[in-house]
Order: C-alpha cells, then sequence, then structure tokens
C-alpha cells in the first residue's frame, strides 16, 4: 500500500536538518547518510550527499529529475566494473 | 588483441541452430551493431576477421549472424571470444563522454591545483557513473557530474575536480 498522503514524503530527520542548515548558510559540502529509504525532496537539489551502500559511502550529486526517488535508488549495492585489460568502448558520460 | 583495435563485445551464448551468437555489447548505444559491415573475432592469441550477415537486438543482448558461420557446433566454439574493431571504427562519443580506458590512469587534480590521486576505475551508477580514485590517504569516490569534475583534459592526463569540503577525504571507516 502507498503511504498516506496525509503525512508526507519520509525523510530522515537528521537528514532533512542538516540540508536545511546548509541551504541557510548557502553552503555546499559532503552530507552522509545511511538513510537510503529517505525521499530526495526539492531542497537537497545541487548538493552532493554520500549514501551508504551497505559497505561505503557513495557520493550522489542530486538533480532536479531525482525528486521524488528514494536516494538508495542511486547508490547500487553490487557494482561491475567491467573487464579490465584491453581499450574497450565502455565509456562514461559527465552529466 | 592488437594495439590498434577496440573491444566493441564479448560473445555470451549462442541463438538458434543456424549458427547466430548472442553477444553483449560493450559501448553505451546498441545502435552501433546495426551499421556494423565487419568485425574482428578474438580467440586467445588468433584473430579473425569475418563479414557481419545480419544484427538484431533481443532481452539485453544483440544477435549476432557472421558470414562463414553456419551451424550451432561453429558458433559454440565461438562463446567467451571478444569481438573487435580497428581504433578508427570507434563508437563516437559526445562533447562529455570519454571511454573508460582513457580516464583510466588520469591524475585527479583539485581547481586549486592540488594534486588528489590517480583515477583507478569507473563504476557504473544509475543516476550518473562514479571516478574511484587512488589517494595516499586511502580511496575516495567521486560523482562524475559536470559540477564537481570540471574538466577531463586527456592531452594532460589531468582530470579536474571542483574541492568540495568532505568529498576528497577517504572514509576511514571503510
Amino acid at each position: 500500500m502507498a503511504r498516506s498522503v496525509k503525512k508526507g514524503p519520509y525523510v530522515s530527520e537528521s537528514l532533512r536538518k542538516k540540508i536545511v542548515a546548509l541551504n541557510e548558510t548557502m553552503e555546499k559540502r559532503l552530507v552522509r547518510t545511511w538513510s537510503r529509504r529517505s525521499m530526495v525532496l526539492p531542497e537537497f537539489v545541487g548538493h552532493t550527499i554520500a549514501v551508504h551502500n551497505g559497505r561505503k559511502f557513495l557520493p550522489v550529486y542530486v538533480t532536479e529529475n531525482m525528486v521524488g526517488h528514494k536516494l538508495g535508488e542511486f547508490s547500487p549495492t553490487r557494482t561491475f566494473r567491467g573487464h579490465a585489460g584491453s581499450k574497450s568502448e565502455r565509456s562514461s558520460r559527465r552529466k | 588483441m592488437t594495439e590498434n583495435r577496440i573491444r566493441i563485445g564479448r560473445v555470451v551464448g549462442t541463438q538458434g541452430r543456424c549458427g547466430e551468437l548472442r553477444v553483449i555489447p560493450d559501448a553505451k548505444d546498441w545502435g552501433r551493431f546495426k551499421t556494423l559491415k565487419r568485425v574482428w573475432v578474438q580467440n586467445g592469441h588468433e584473430e579473425t576477421c569475418y563479414d557481419v550477415r545480419n544484427t538484431r537486438k533481443q532481452r539485453g543482448a544483440i544477435i549476432l549472424w557472421l558470414v562463414g558461420v553456419d551451424d550451432l557446433g561453429q558458433a559454440k566454439e565461438m562463446v567467451g571470444t571478444t569481438l573487435s574493431l580497428p581504433m578508427d571504427e570507434a563508437v563516437a562519443l559526445d562533447e562529455d563522454e570519454n571511454f573508460v580506458h582513457d580516464l583510466v590512469g588520469l591524475e585527479v587534480q583539485t581547481t586549486g591545483g592540488r594534486t588528489v590521486g590517480r583515477l583507478k576505475a569507473v563504476v557504473e551508477g544509475s543516476a550518473h557513473d562514479f571516478y574511484e580514485v587512488e589517494t595516499p590517504e586511502g580511496e575516495i569516490l567521486l560523482p562524475a557530474v559536470k559540477a564537481i569534475v570540471v574538466q577531463v583534459d586527456l592531452e594532460a592526463r589531468v582530470l579536474y575536480v571542483e574541492e568540495l569540503p568532505g568529498l576528497l577525504v577517504p572514509d576511514k571507516r571503510v
């Protein structure tokens, strides 16, 4: 069952406080969180949040199209580094 | 694989009984297989050039049918091989896109000129990729976004990053 609209989106209180404080001071710094279940709010856009994946913190740069998703969706728990060794067409785009 | 070749995919299985190969492409854009005319198949140290008869996409893989591979037995022998092309036929990249093999080994510097470390690997993510950087203090991860990684200078072999507090410090708890 979907979460009640009356309650609003779930965000870890400590995470929300940290982001609000950064927005008030117009400061940018890495914010660490274990709360993968927290939803990305519009206030988070432009911040870099290090989301724990069970092993380490992955720095996720929040953009507008992430709003409404959970933080955990952007911090993969199973990583694939590709097959090393030769030159391949595997590419990486800076977004 | 010879130095002037670039790998475009791996043969992971066969499809049907006519000799079709199931290929996992390296490039994100699968459309590059539509225009493929020939391909080099590397089996151990042996390299053979084949003309492409037909290609199609199926469930996350490319089905490739090569001229001269006409039955299941021949196709089975090619499972585990890699497919490559001459370097000048590599897929065209966008402005902010780089081959992973070009990025690995780049020196990472802040925009202020401080050397951070060396790029070790590129990890795929759902929102953006992550650059794994080896520093003297330990390993750090950087989000592959223009706001953080401001410039990639392949000629100077340097990657310039914005110095965000907390980002360039390895996590000692892991």
